[in-house]
């Protein structure tokens, strides 16, 4: 591998040594995560930590719509991953983490301690939740995304120290009644025909456009444009891929919000509260509760 | 949990339900959980510990009569637990658990509300409300 010869037709836009620097942890390495690992590593981030759940395999389902393909049926979707992006990249650092984070959640702060940008790229709340969690306590920057039903668009959000939480968006997007997801067209899951979806059902192209969105937002991070910059003013783009009445009013149409923090929530928000005034509060409650349960 | 949810989670619960006079205890391994009785009309009573799972807050809390019910008794999960969440939620939807907005002290209401449903569902053999899900 010559580095000089790999990063030529880029160095003008993105200086490699600024990104060799870079660590960033992808959590869920499906579709849409493969793709923003991918990216990641062309843009020539130095270490990439590539976290999936245990036991996940390539499955042929899954090939449709994965940057890997047959040659890879079986194998763990994250060891996999590792020599694709090799294959672009060989001198980018990959460590694949094989892990519940739900469960781990120590495990998953030390990583996420030891990261510039973490990626979101699982399709469940509970760890969503989780992964927010832990980066807003590490002060980490984290990038989300989800695909909307259908494929008909997704929306990617950049959680940044002391800016609005996952929880705080999440919160505002479901409950102020300006976004409600269930919009979107219900789609039938034909690959479980009995049963209740289990996956979003979206063409490749669909998660590719919303990944490579997550993709360019974490770019954006790494070169440091944070929300006075004028090419990404706000924390959260909608993208719509098709028209979808009273949510995208055109194929392609997008728009980027800067939701606000809620200073009430639980999650960032300080409670009014110092640290030590919080530390002496909890002592005492527990204090409290283990006298009462014995 | 950490130090500061655990204070907020306090000064919740007290705000609201101090009249139920909710006492927070923790278990052998140190799990937390409240413990509190619901009251309705004719003297019935429903006692009820409010569970904080290992994941919580991005686990919602688990309710959990303290009580036997009577076999058939809908909308109850095995370990007596009060069903009141729709399994769909494992997507962002309207009125899902918000961690960045609920606490246990939304619990409380919530299993008061179960416990006139059940009561009506008593003498009635009906289920007043439809949104909680059969189990
Ligand atoms: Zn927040």
């Amino acid at each position: 591998m010559n580095r000089d010869e790999l990063f030529k037709r880029t160095r003008a836009i993105l200086k490699p040594e600024v990104a060799q620097q870079q660590v960033w942890a992808i959590i869920g390495v499906g579709s849409g995560g493969a793709r923003v690992a991918e990216e990641a590593a062309r843009f020539g981030v130095g270490t990439i930590i590539l976290i999936d759940r245990p036991d996940e395999c390539l499955e042929e389902h899954n090939i449709i719509r994965h940057v890997l393909g047959y040659k890879d049926l079986g194998r763990p979707k994250g060891e996999a991953l590792r020599d694709h992006i090799l294959n672009s990249n060989p001198g980018c650092e990959i460590e694949v983490i094989s892990m519940d984070v739900v469960k781990d959640r120590d495990r998953l702060a030390t990583i996420i301690r030891r990261c510039t940008q973490v990626h979101c790229c699982v399709d469940n709340e509970p760890a969503k939740n989780v992964i927010n969690e832990e980066a807003v306590a590490a002060g980490v920057t984290l990038v989300f995304a989800g695909v909307f039903d259908g494929g008909c668009g997704g929306e990617v959000g950049r959680v940044v120290d002391g800016g609005a939480c996952y929880a705080c968006m999440a919160a505002f997007l479901n409950r102020s009644g300006r976004f409600d997801e269930s919009q979107a067209p219900q789609t039938f899951d034909y690959t479980n025909p009995d049963g209740i979806e289990n996956s979003t059902a979206a063409l490749n192209l669909d998660i590719a456009q919303i990944a490579l969105i997550q993709a360019r937002v974490g770019l954006l991070t790494m070169l440091g444009r944070h929300d006075s910059a004028p090419d990404f003013k706000g924390n959260y783009v909608l993208f719509g891929n098709r028209r979808v009445e009273g949510l995208f009013p055109r194929m392609l149409s997008s728009d980027i919000w800067e939701i606000p923090r809620d200073p009430c929530c639980l999650i960032c928000g300080a409670g009014g509260m110092t640290e030590a005034q919080i530390n002496a509060a909890a002592e005492d409650i527990l204090a409290k509760a283990v006298c009462s349960g014995n | 949990m950490d130090s500061k949810r655990l204070v907020l989670e306090h000064a919740a619960m007290m705000e609201r339900w101090s009249a139920l006079e909710p006492r927070l205890r923790s278990d052998a391994s140190g799990q937390l959980h409240w413990e509190l009785t619901l009251h309705a009309e004719g003297g019935n009573r429903l006692p009820i510990k409010i569970v904080y799972p290992s994941g919580y807050p991005s686990d919602a809390p688990d309710i959990v009569a303290l009580t036997s019910l009577p076999s058939g008794t809908p909308h109850l999960l095995p370990g007596n637990r009060i069903c009141w969440r729709h399994p769909s939620e494992s997507k962002r939807n309207r009125n899902i658990w918000c961690p960045s907005k609920d606490t246990a002290a939304l619990c409380v209401g919530v299993a008061q509300r179960w416990f006139y449903a059940f009561l009506v569902w008593l003498s009635t053999s009906k289920w007043p409300v439809p949104d909680a899900v059969s189990n």
